[in-house]
């Protein structure tokens, strides 16, 4: 199954929307907006507030942007449904493969270029509630893919969904408290639980249903 | 027996796409759909992938994961070549080492093995896709205009390799605008 992971990723990676092209498309507006910022604001010390906020809508974006990209290619649909580990399973490494290249890779640059320090909970938090709401928007992309509703709606759908879940982290930055960590931690989890559960047969129902043409 | 069809058609909304046909297929069988442009062939076949038919009888004695649908895009790891595709399908299936050396040494000797997916012609896919059903484990291939893209040498590829796939108790159903075996279905409008 690693090897399937790996050669996921490699497809990823050399596929048309280069990964560096990708990140690169991430890393400047991020770079150009934190130097203006930087220039004007850094003196009134609201870095912290700014940063973080800059950081809620790229990754944001990201999640809106990513759905998109992944039911847009072909699948190998018949492989996948004659295979030892079933429809969903082999969806669903697919999309993990698509995370670390799409998303997490460019987030990491960016947690790594930003000013603000975030704590080890902070991180945790974020991370849950990150690949929560890919699982959400995967399921919820290829849904609206099936009806052919993905070019005009995705945004509609997917707002009440990802905004609340992505903020939860930053709700947490913003009213720092380790009692109000620890049910941020908890509650992120059993999303992230509950979405891990449904996804892969959510994945294979859905993807059943899939025109090939 | 592998499916029957009893006075089956399709609607594009509330308009039939063809005249309801009956049909069933066995181990070993054949069918060529055939019919003009846009009369209903390629529906069909999704329709029959997807178990989905509103009207008339449809019933099938295999499971939905023993079905193959081969379109004319091929649905396979497109930027990876086809040493690294065929050790994907060996990852997920449970893929004898004999067949995917003989298929090594078939695509090494036509100068394929590592050339990328998106840089093959359409043909050449097409033909490499067969390749690829052949190892795996379904007992229906669903084929729209299989040859629509393959030269001569292809076609007798192909040719081959269905036969030897309904040799071994697998069943064909393939469209085309003519007819291309014995056991047929023309696809006609509504009167």
């Amino acid at each position: 199954m690693i090897n399937l992971f790996f050669l996921e990723l490699r497809n990823f990676l050399l596929s048309n929307s280069n990964a560096i092209i990708r990140i690169l498309e991430i890393l400047i507006p991020f770079a150009t907006i934190h130097f203006f910022v930087n220039q004007q604001i850094a003196l009134a010390n609201q870095m912290s507030i700014i940063d973080p906020l800059i950081i809620w809508m790229i990754t944001f974006w990201l999640q809106i942007f990513s759905v998109d990209m992944i039911w847009g290619e072909y699948l190998p649909i018949n492989w996948w449904r004659l295979s030892k580990y079933g429809l969903g399973l082999c969806s669903f490494i697919r999309i993990i493969a698509f995370y670390v290249i799409y998303q997490f890779l460019p987030i990491v640059i960016i947690f790594t270029a930003s000013y603000t320090h975030f704590n080890t909970t902070f991180y945790i938090i974020f991370f849950q509630c990150q690949i929560t709401c890919l699982c959400v928007t995967s399921i919820l992309g290829i849904i609206l893919n099936n009806q052919n509703l993905s070019d005009r709606y995705i945004g509609l759908f997917l707002l009440p969904l990802i905004v609340p879940l992505s903020m939860i982290p930053f709700i947490y930055f913003f009213s720092l408290n380790a009692l109000l960590g620890k049910q941020f931690i908890e509650l992120s989890f059993g999303l992230l639980l509950l979405t891990l559960l449904i996804t892969p047969k959510a994945l294979e129902l859905l993807i059943n249903q899939k025109r090939i043409l | 027996m592998i499916l029957k069809l009893r006075n089956v058609t399709l609607f594009n909304d509330t308009t039939p796409l063809f005249q309801p046909i009956s049909f069933s297929l066995h181990q070993g069988e054949c069918l060529s759909i055939y019919g003009n442009n846009g009369v209903g062939k390629t529906s069909l076949m999704n329709a029959i992938f997807q178990n989905d038919f509103k009207i008339g009888e449809f019933e099938i004695f295999i499971g939905i994961n023993e079905i193959i649908f081969q379109n004319n895009s091929c649905m396979c790891l497109n930027q990876l070549t086809i040493k690294e595709n065929l050790q994907y399908l060996k990852t997920l299936s449970n893929i004898s080492k004999s067949k995917i050396q003989n298929l090594t040494i078939l695509f090494s000797e036509k100068n394929l093995l590592n050339k990328k997916m998106y840089e093959l012609s359409r043909g050449q896919k097409q033909i490499v896709s067969i390749h690829f059903f052949d190892l795996l484990n379904a007992k229906l291939w669903l084929l729209d205009e299989p040859d629509c893209h393959l030269d001569k040498n292809s076609i007798l590829e192909f040719d081959s390799i269905s036969k030897n796939f309904l040799e071994r108790g697998g069943a064909i159903i393939m469209t085309n605008h003519y007819r291309m075996s014995e056991k047929s279905i023309e696809l006609k409008k509504p009167l």
